[in-house]
C-alpha cells in the first residue's frame, strides 16, 4: 500500500513542529526516518498515524486518511510506539490479541480467525511460548517482539516502527530488524520507521529521509543521504561513511580532532 | 473448537470455577444473613418457604406467621438491598479503575459522593420546610448526577480531554460541593446527628420500596459495564494506543463513567456513602482471580454482594441490639482482610 504526505504541518504552541512538503512511500518498500534527536521523527509517525492533530493530507492508496472510517485505517495502519503502555499485569495471549480489536465487534469477543491470525503473529515472532507469561515478567528483546507480535496481529498492510530496537542488545536488534525484513517480504508490508542508528538503517532499508528542524532535507538511497557533510550539519557530529565491501555504507563516529583543539585553544585564551 | 487447536492464544476466560466460587461465597452470606438477627429463622424452613412462591411447587413452609412477615418484610428486602448496593459499588469501582487506569479510582472519584451529600443535606435540611422524607433520596440522586455532569463538562471543555483531566475536574467539583455542603449543615447544627448518620451509610429498609427503586438501575448499570469488559481491557494499553487499533476511546469512557455513575448513584440514594468497598472488592479479585476484565468484572459485582451483605449482617449483630454504621463495618474488616490479601498474594509472587 503506498503512502503519501502532502504539505503536512503539526502546530504546537505557535510553533511547527514538523512542515513536509511531500513524502511518500512505494508499496512493499522500508523507508527509514533518520534526524538528530528532537528532529521530529515521532511526530511525524504519529500525525502520519493520525494520532496526532495537523494540517495537510496523508494518503493511503490515493485515499485520505479522513476518509477512511476508524475501524478500517486500523485494519490498514499498525505502529509500534517508541514507549508502548505495558500493562504489566496482563497475560501476553491477551495482549497480541489486543491487535485483533479493529476486526471484533463493539461488544463481540474473538472468533477462531482472530486466534488463528494471533498465533501466526506469535510464531513469526517466536513468542509463542511466552502466551501465558504476564507482561511485566518479560525481558526487554521479548518484550519488544511481543509488542510487534501485537502489530502484526493487526494484519495491516502498512506498518509504522517507532524505534523498533531502542531496547535491545547489538544480537537482538540485528534479530529482530531481519525479522522485520522478512515479514515484509511474505507480508508485502510497507513500512516506515524512526531509527536513530545510522548504520542498521543503511543496512536495512531501501531508502532514507533525514529529517531535521521538522523538515525533510534529503531524501533517497543511504549511499546519497548519509555524506560526512549531511551528518556533520545536521547531527554536529563527525563520522566516516565506510563502505561494507556488500554494496551498503557503514557510518563509523570519529574523533572530532579541530574541534578538540579549538576548545582548548579557546580555554587556553581565556 | 478452538482450544484443541495446539498452540493457539486463548483469551482469558471467567473459568467455571471462579464462577461458582463467587457465587457460592454469595449463596453462604444470604443464607447466614436471612438466618440470623433478633429473631432466629431456620435456613432450612426459609428456603422451604422460599420453594413454595414458585407456582405449582407445595412445600408447605413451616414458618409461622411473624416469621414470615419477618422474612419476607424485613430480612430479604435488606440483605437484597444490601446484595444489589455492594454489587453496584464493586463493579463500578472495577471499571472506573479500567476506564481511569487508576488502581485508586472508587465510584466516588468524580464527585458522585460530594453531589449526593449535599443534594442529602439540603433535602434532610428542608423537611423543616415540609420537604417529604422520600425527598432525601431523590436529592441524593440528583446530585450525585448534576456533581458528575459538571465534573465531565469541565473535563471536556478544560485542557486536553483526558483522562487526568477528567480525574483533577473530578477532584475541583468534589471540593466545591463538600464545601457547599458544610457551608449548608453548619448554618443547619440542629440537623447535624442525622445528616452525618446518612453520610456513614446505612441499610434501613422499610418493606421492598428501596430495592424497587435501586434494582432497576444496578440491572441496566451492571448490564452495560459487564458487555464492556473487553473494551476495557484494551484501554489498558492507554488512549492513543486503543485509538491506533480503532477504538473511539472517548466514547467507551463515557459509556462507562455514565452507567458507573447512575448505578453508584441510585446505590447511593438509598444508602448513604458507603466507603472502601469499590477499592477493596475488585483488587482482591484481581489479586486472586487475574487482571483482566473480563474476570475482574463479573466476579466484582457477586463478591460486592456477598462482602456487603456480611458487612450489613456484622452491623446489625456485634452491637445488637443497637446497629453500627454499614461504612464504619466495611472499613473496620474490609481493610485488615485486604491488608491480608495482598500479603499472601506477594508472597505467591
Amino acid at each position: 500500500m503506498r503512502i503519501d504526505v502532502a504539505d503536512l504541518t503539526v502546530t504546537v504552541d505557535g510553533r511547527d513542529l514538523v512542515a513536509v512538503e511531500r513524502l511518500g512511500v512505494e508499496p512493499g518498500e522500508w523507508v527509514g526516518l533518520i534526524g538528530p534527536n528532537g528532529a521530529g521523527k515521532t511526530t511525524l509517525l504519529r500525525a502520519i498515524q493520525g494520532t496526532m492533530p495537523h494540517r495537510g493530507v496523508v494518503r493511503f492508496d490515493g485515499r485520505a486518511r479522513t476518509e477512511i472510517p476508524r475501524g478500517e485505517l486500523a485494519r490498514l495502519v499498525a505502529s509500534v510506539p517508541q514507549r508502548p503502555v505495558v500493562p504489566t499485569h496482563m497475560r501476553v495471549a491477551d495482549y497480541v490479541l489486543l491487535g485483533r480489536t479493529p476486526y471484533i465487534p463493539y461488544l463481540g469477543v474473538e472468533r477462531s480467525s482472530d486466534l488463528e491470525a494471533a498465533r501466526t503473529a506469535m510464531w513469526e515472532l517466536d513468542v509463542l511460548g511466552l502466551a501465558e507469561r504476564r507482561l511485566g515478567t518479560l525481558s526487554g528483546g521479548e518484550l519488544q517482539r511481543v509488542v510487534l507480535a501485537r502489530a502484526l496481529a493487526q494484519e495491516a498492510p502498512v506498518l509504522l516502527l517507532d524505534e523498533p530496537t531502542s531496547s535491545l542488545d547489538v544480537g537482538h536488534t540485528q534479530q529482530v530488524m531481519g525479522l522485520i525484513d522478512e515479514l515484509r517480504r511474505m507480508r508485502n508490508l510497507t513500512l516506515l520507521s524512526a531509527l536513530h542508528d545510522l548504520t542498521l538503517a543503511a543496512q536495512f532499508c531501501d531508502r532514507l529521509v533525514l529529517v531535521a528542524d521538522g523538515r525533510v532535507v534529503a531524501d533517497g538511497p543511504a549511499r546519497t543521504v548519509l555524506t560526512e557533510g549531511a551528518i556533520a550539519r545536521h547531527y554536529g557530529a563527525t563520522v566516516r561513511i565506510l563502505d561494507d565491501g556488500d554494496g551498503r555504507v557503514v557510518v563509523i563516529p570519529v574523533r572530532a580532532r579541530k574541534a578538540a583543539e579549538h576548545t582548548t585553544a579557546d580555554l587556553e585564551m581565556s | 473448537m478452538a482450544a484443541s487447536v495446539p498452540g493457539v492464544p486463548l483469551p482469558t476466560r471467567l473459568r467455571v470455577a471462579w464462577l461458582a466460587g463467587a457465587v457460592a461465597v454469595l449463596v453462604v452470606a444470604v443464607a447466614l444473613a436471612v438466618a440470623v438477627g433478633p429473631v432466629e429463622l431456620a435456613p432450612g424452613e426459609v428456603l422451604r418457604s422460599l420453594l413454595g412462591l414458585l407456582p405449582g411447587v407445595e412445600s408447605g413452609g413451616g414458618l409461622t406467621g411473624t416469621q414470615a412477615t419477618i422474612l419476607y418484610q424485613i430480612r430479604l428486602p435488606r440483605v437484597i438491598l444490601g446484595g444489589l448496593v455492594g454489587a453496584m459499588l464493586a463493579g463500578a469501582g472495577a471499571a472506573y479503575q479500567g476506564v481511569f487506569r487508576n488502581p485508586l479510582a472508587d465510584p466516588y472519584l468524580l464527585g458522585v459522593a460530594a453531589g449526593a451529600g449535599l443534594g442529602a443535606t439540603v433535602a434532610i435540611i428542608g423537611r423543616g420546610a415540609g420537604l417529604p422524607p422520600g425527598a432525601v433520596p431523590v436529592a441524593a440522586f440528583a446530585g450525585a448526577l448534576a456533581a458528575v455532569a459538571i465534573t465531565y463538562l469541565l473535563g471536556r471543555t478544560v485542557g486536553d480531554r483526558t483522562a487526568t483531566t477528567l480525574i483533577l475536574a473530578g477532584v475541583a467539583v468534589a471540593s466545591f460541593f463538600t464545601a457547599a455542603q458544610t457551608f449548608v449543615q453548619q448554618r443547619n447544627a440542629d440537623t447535624f446527628r442525622e445528616v452525618y448518620a446518612w453520610i456513614l451509610g446505612r441499610l434501613g429498609t422499610t418493606g421492598w420500596g428501596e430495592v424497587a427503586v435501586v434494582a432497576p438501575y444496578v440491572v441496566v448499570a451492571g448490564g452495560i459495564l459487564l458487555v464492556h469488559r473487553r473494551m476495557l481491557d484494551v484501554l489498558a494499553v492507554g488512549d492513543e494506543e486503543a485509538a491506533t487499533l480503532g477504538v473511539r476511546v472517548a466514547r467507551v469512557r463515557w459509556w462507562v463513567v455514565a452507567a458507573a455513575t447512575l448505578g453508584t448513584a441510585a446505590a447511593v440514594a438509598v444508602s448513604g456513602l458507603i466507603g472502601f468497598v469499590g477499592i477493596v472488592v475488585p483488587h482482591t479479585v484481581r489479586l486472586v482471580a487475574g487482571s483482566s476484565y473480563r474476570v475482574v468484572l463479573p466476579l466484582s459485582f457477586l463478591v460486592g454482594a456477598a462482602f456487603l451483605v456480611l458487612a450489613d449482617l456484622a452491623a446489625r449483630t456485634v452491637l445488637a441490639p443497637s446497629e453500627l454504621p454499614i461504612g464504619v463495618i466495611t472499613a473496620f474488616f474490609g481493610a485488615p482482610f485486604f491488608v491480608l490479601v495482598l500479603r499472601t498474594s506477594r508472597e505467591e509472587t
